[in-house]
């Protein structure tokens, strides 16, 4: 479903440059649920960026799919984000002016769906997400599990094969929490593919793999285990 | 188009929104009531005068002479200047006449059919000329003939526009038809409160217009000439007609010879064009302020536009973003930005053209100042709107399609 292989991206700024992914490598299998662990500032939301095509990388190559988006322009870039790819992020992102109804729309319509069929998956993906009652109201209006629930919903109303997310739970409370851990491993195992950064190992636990990262570097557990031994 | 959930958004912005539609919707209203204002005057500006003006000078003349006061000896000066003018090469004909034709104004009176009642009376500007003003103004004459030797009073009256005797008179086809629908040639006219005895109408003029009092009392096309040689110590004028080409050698020309006839005088040539120009200057003025405001308020509409517009942009950034993740491609980044305004001017039109129209029919029931509402600057007023719109909104639209997708994914 997603292969990197020795994905490098550096952020230039006037005096430093960042090699913020180096070489990185990970291969995510169709309805796998992979959890990316690492330290803060380790290159976790920077691998996401790139996985979700939100940014550019320098080398290595990356198949979405079995496409090679590497070369692609930002119209197709745009398109793959639209069709393929969900996306959770930490902070909601729900857009404050659009009711729940709205804000699960607005991937849909940029797909150039007709009325009725997005009313439909709307309907179904608040259902999935137990919110069929908020339909009108503004993300000011729910509290953050909710806020986060509608995310959930706009990410996998248009069904797209791959879900990232980054630190989902990052901003909830432990019950919280453990109800989007829930809501994502169910979603999961209806097929879709989920890649999930956290830094709570309780919760990477809940995925079928985790993948270490380290100064840009993937890190497998073996060899993880290896350098706590030397330590 | 996702033009639903774009109205529900703006509906939860009621004051911003509003204020951009009043914004838009006064600028509207100002444009179309100007524009309407500006396009009845640059027509009258355009309006045909029926006269060669282009190949038309004026010659002013002060004398100082104590002869001059003198009605005969004035006279003898008008026939000799004139003789001594059209000698001259490059001169057509040339015509004593008072007051000057296209100076905006000038002096008219009222006339009547002669023996109706006063309720008859019809206003128009009156001319005195000589028996070659037809020739020197370019007027051609529909029906009866020009003014003969015959027709001008051997003296000129001192009270000039009340004449004693009956007079012989020209007038243009318009002021023959207010006053003689079925045939004016022959017929005589009356002033206000006159008898049974009348002028008659020797000539009729197929076209001519001045401009006079803008148009107010609609007499520019009904005009009036009585057959007579103007003249005084104070003031002398003379109209001569160029051959195509040869004007500009005539003003300097002219001028030495007729002071070289007689030292006694200041002799000053302009051109009938500059007259005009005289004669057109509060149009000019008019079309040149409202013009200006029309241009400051579209520019400062496409400021406020430019600046909310940006404002928006700026603190919508984050939701670029989300949307370019959610598959939203540049176009329909700009495309949003370009509806919301779209929308606001729409209804900013709408409001606008609502106010423009109850605002001129307000002012029209009471007056005839403004020029009714009309298609043409009204269809010319929104595309100007319209361009501004476009233009004052793509350049913040472009800025927001070129926020990179990973915004959304920035610690907020
Ligand atoms: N837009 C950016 N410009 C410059 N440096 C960046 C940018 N985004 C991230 N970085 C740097 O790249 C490295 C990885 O950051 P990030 O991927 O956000 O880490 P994580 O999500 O694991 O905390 C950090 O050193 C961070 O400072
Ligand atoms: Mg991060």
């Amino acid at each position: 479903m997603l292969r990197m292989q020795g994905v490098s991206k550096i952020y230039r700024t006037k005096f430093v440059e960042t090699h913020a992914l180096e070489q990185f490598s990970i291969h995510a299998h169709k309805g796998e649920f992979i959890a990316l662990m690492g330290p803060s500032g380790s290159g976790k939301s920077t691998f996401l960026n790139v996985a979700g095509l939100l940014d550019e990388f320098e080398s290595g190559s990356y198949w979405l799919d079995g496409v090679d988006v590497a070369s692609l322009g930002d119209g197709q870039r745009s398109r793959i984000r639209n069709h393929k790819i969900g996306f959770i992020f930490q902070s909601y992102n729900l857009i404050p002016e659009l009711d729940v109804f709205d804000n699960i729309d607005v991937p849909l319509r940029y797909r150039g769906l007709a009325g009725p069929r997005r009313k439909e998956l709307i309907e179904k993906a608040l259902t999935t997400v137990g919110l069929s009652g908020r339909m009108q109201h503004y993300p000011a209006q729910l509290s953050g599990g909710q806020q986060q629930r509608v995310a959930i919903a706009r990410a996998l109303a248009g069904g797209p094969p791959l879900l990232l997310a980054d630190e989902p739970t990052g901003n909830l409370d432990t019950e919280m929490a453990e109800q989007i851990m829930e809501l994502l491993a169910a979603i999961n195992a209806d097929g879709t593919t989920i890649v999930m950064v956290t830094h709570d190992l309780d919760l990477a636990r809940r995925a079928h793999r985790i993948v270490h990262i380290r100064d840009g570097r993937s890190v497998d557990e073996a060899a993880l285990a290896a350098v706590a031994r030397n330590v | 188009m996702e033009i639903g959930p774009i109205l529900r958004a703006m509906l939860r912005n009621k004051l911003g929104v509003g204020l951009l539609v009043v914004e838009i919707a006064f600028a509207v209203a100002v444009v179309v009531i100007c524009l309407g204002i500006v396009a009845k005057n640059r027509a009258s500006m355009s309006i045909p005068t029926g006269l060669d003006e282009r190949n038309i000078l004026t010659i002013q003349i002060q004398s100082h002479g104590a002869a001059f006061d003198e009605a005969s000896y004035m006279r003898q000066v008008i026939d000799r200047d004139l003789d001594t003018i059209r000698a001259q090469p490059g001169v057509l004909d040339a015509s004593v006449m008072s007051p000057w034709p296209l100076q905006g104004g000038g002096s008219s009176t009222q006339m009547k059919p002669t023996g109706q009642p006063d309720s008859a009376l019809v206003r128009c500007p009156v001319y005195r000329a000589d028996t070659h003003f037809l020739a020197t103004f370019g007027l051609e004459l529909v029906e009866g003939r020009a003014f003969a030797d015959s027709d001008i009073p051997l003296l000129p009256d001192p009270a000039d526009d009340a004449p004693p005797a009956p007079d012989n008179v020209i007038v243009t086809k318009a002021l023959a038809d207010a006053l003689y629908p079925d045939g004016a040639l022959g017929k005589q006219l009356t002033g206000p409160g006159g008898g049974d005895t009348g002028d008659t109408i020797v000539g009729i003029v197929r076209y001519m217009y001045t401009p006079y009092d803008n148009g107010a009392s609609g007499m520019e096309y009904r005009i009036l000439f009585y057959p007579r040689k103007p003249g005084s110590p104070a003031n002398l004028g003379y109209m001569v007609r160029a051959e195509p080409g040869a004007i500009d050698a005539l003003f300097t020309g002219l001028e030495e010879r007729l002071e070289a006839l007689n030292r006694e005088r200041v002799v000053k040539t302009v051109s009938l064009m500059e007259i005009k120009q005289r004669g057109l200057f509060l149009n000019l003025i008019v079309v040149r302020i409202l013009s200006t405001i029309i241009g400051l308020l579209l520019f400062v509409t496409a400021i406020g536009m430019f600046g909310m517009t940006s404002f928006a942009v700026a603190k919508r950034t984050r939701q670029i973003g989300v949307r370019r993740a959610l598959g939203a491609r540049k176009f329909d980044i700009a495309r949003l930005f370009l509806v919301e305004n779209g929308l606001i001017a729409g209804a900013g039109t709408l409001l606008g053209l609502t106010l423009a129209i109850t605002l001129n029919l307000l002012i029209l029931s009471k007056s005839d100042a403004v020029p009714r509402v009309s298609a043409g600057p009204v269809l010319f007023a929104l595309a100007l709107i319209a361009v501004v719109v476009f233009l004052s909104t793509l350049v913040p639209a472009l800025r927001a399609a070129r926020v990179p997708p990973a915004t959304a994914s920035r610690a907020a």
